[in-house]
């Protein structure tokens, strides 16, 4: 919404038409031009809105869906960084492992939920693995693109200085990977949270609480308002996640200086 | 290629083959497991449930149907939507004011995740083929119309400027210097726009459940607790994602092997 708070100028024209569509929306929809079952207004959405906060437990449900994100985000990126490394340090591995990775990764992230819903059922677990299996395959990609660009030299420098397997990791392997390394969890924050929505979609129960949840009960009850809300909500939280992630990433990685 | 570090050697076996190791051993685990007779759980289905079922389906032409159907909704709604992700990237590319104006709002509207647009969709279109392809559409949209986006933005300034003291009108400008100059960056929005298309399509069958498609092939099977129909579900679905990248790859390098003379 308020992008204006980027580094770019702020150009004005760009309110314009956003603020000219919920004008036009409005108009649209009190005038009855449209089915107002199908498209309703702006104020009828901040109406629900407001009563889904005040009601319903909408904040409840929003923490929910951010628990779920973060679990399977931090189960995803760790399991995707620790594989990474393997591929990316032992030629052993990413000979043997690698063509099985790059197909599966292949693989629809859809085609898991049968499998994961007969594993697992229709539960939180299989809800926060769906979203691990998202955000693993980024991770993996970054961190083992960012190992093979370790600058050989660095490799030489650590053995003559006698490192140990676990030294060179974590004082030269790690650090050299981390610019790439964040940006595949940049990547997966964003992944994840495309399917933490998507997993409250498709592995659904009645009792599950979040923001696909409340969105699909607005579905079932044809109520276009409470989707609407939801869309937003899922929107600005991606969005704040986004940014969020990025201010990380710089902050991390201050200490190269500059950029370009 | 690098070398490999000192403490591990490649394996003798030849590189080629290297990686059907762990697949081969995968199913060979899998058959073993059945054969042993050890594993009784229903979820646990043989190597050759799965091929029979899978001939099975091609025998009554079922399996084509529902390939036919994915396909062709795959394609529809990635027409549609990396045609219009290309036309509105090169217009708000060229013109400095349709950005201004119109970039924030579809900024914000790409903050919304895919997903959410399910519901409003399955209002405003229904269950059928139209909301399906709506909704691939809007997946392909986005990776073309972003890569578009940045790809006219970045046709180097000289160009354009030699264009114009050659004279070229705008439309000679557009296809000779801007479309070409831009063509690996809209190629990559393409090529990403296949892909999600296809992982569009298979949720799209799960999400708006009427109809036929490999997606259909998975839920039914689920339902039924039809394993072996599942597995080959899963097993197609990853042929026929990793026949379209390989698909777009060759297409992209093919047209742009000018660029690399």
């Amino acid at each position: 919404m308020s992008a204006s708070h980027s580094r770019r100028q702020h150009d004005w024209r760009g309110v314009v038409a956003p603020l000219l569509f919920v004008a036009l929306w409005q108009v649209a929809a009190s005038a009855g031009w449209v089915n107002t079952k199908l498209i309703v207004s702006p104020l009828a959405v901040l109406q629900a809105g407001w009563q889904e906060i005040t009601a319903n437990g909408f904040a409840h449900a929003l923490a929910a869906s951010l628990a779920r994100d973060l679990a399977g985000f931090v189960l995803g990126s760790l399991a995707g960084i620790a594989f990474g490394v393997l591929l990316g340090l032992s030629r052993w591995a990413d000979r043997l492992l690698g063509p099985t990775f790059h197909t599966l990764r292949q693989i629809s992230l859809f085609a898991w939920i049968p499998l994961i819903s007969i594993w697992l059922g229709y539960t939180d677990q299989a809800r926060v693995l769906f979203i691990a299996v998202a955000a693993f395959y980024p991770v993996v990609l970054s961190t083992h693109e960012g190992i093979r660009s370790v600058n050989k030299a660095q490799f030489e420098v650590a053995q003559v200085y006698g490192f140990s397997r676990w030294q060179r990791l974590v004082r030269l392997v790690l650090p050299a990977a981390s610019p790439q390394i964040l940006t595949g969890l940049n990547l997966a924050l964003i992944y994840a949270w495309l399917a933490t929505i998507g997993a409250e979609f498709l592995l659904p129960s009645f009792d599950a609480t979040g923001v696909g949840a409340t969105v699909i009960r607005g579905r079932a009850a044809f109520r276009v308002d409470v989707i609407i809300v939801g869309m937003l909500v899922i929107g600005l939280t991606g969005y704040a996640l986004n940014r969020l992630a990025q201010r990380l990433e710089d902050r991390l990685l201050i200490w190269r200086g500059p950029a370009h | 290629m690098t070398t490999p570090p000192r403490y591990l050697h490649p394996a003798a076996i030849p590189p080629a083959l290297r990686g059907w190791v762990l697949p081969v051993l995968i199913v060979f685990l899998w058959w073993a497991g059945y054969a042993s007779g050890r594993i009784t759980s229903p979820l646990f289905v043989s190597p050759g449930k799965v091929v029979d079922s899978a001939l099975e389906l091609i025998r009554t032409g079922t399996l084509w149907q529902q390939l036919g159907a994915s396909l062709a909704r795959d394609l529809a709604g990635f027409a549609a939507g990396a045609l219009a992700g290309l036309t509105l990237g090169v217009l708000l590319g060229l013109s400095r004011l349709a950005e201004n104006i119109f970039n924030p709002t579809l900024n914000a509207f790409k903050q919304v995740s895919i997903f959410a647009w399910v519901p409003l969709i399955s209002l405003w279109f229904g269950l059928g083929d139209l909301a399906k392809v709506a909704f691939i559409g809007l997946a392909a949209f986005w990776p073309a119309f972003i890569n578009t986006l940045s790809g006219v933005r970045g046709v180097p300034k000289e160009l354009v400027e030699v264009a114009r003291v050659l004279g070229f009108g705008r439309l000679q400008l557009v296809r000779r210097v801007i479309l070409p100059a831009a063509l690996p960056a809209i190629f990559s929005g393409i090529y990403l726009a296949l892909i999600y298309a296809w992982l569009a399509t298979l949720g799209s069958e799960y999400l708006l459940t009427a109809g036929v498609g490999i997606g259909n092939l998975l839920t039914d099977g689920q339902e039924q607790f039809r394993m072996d129909n599942v597995l080959l579900g899963v097993i197609l679905v990853g042929l026929i994602g990793f026949g379209f990248t390989a698909l777009a790859g060759g297409l992209e390098r093919y047209l742009t092997r000018w660029q690399r003379r």
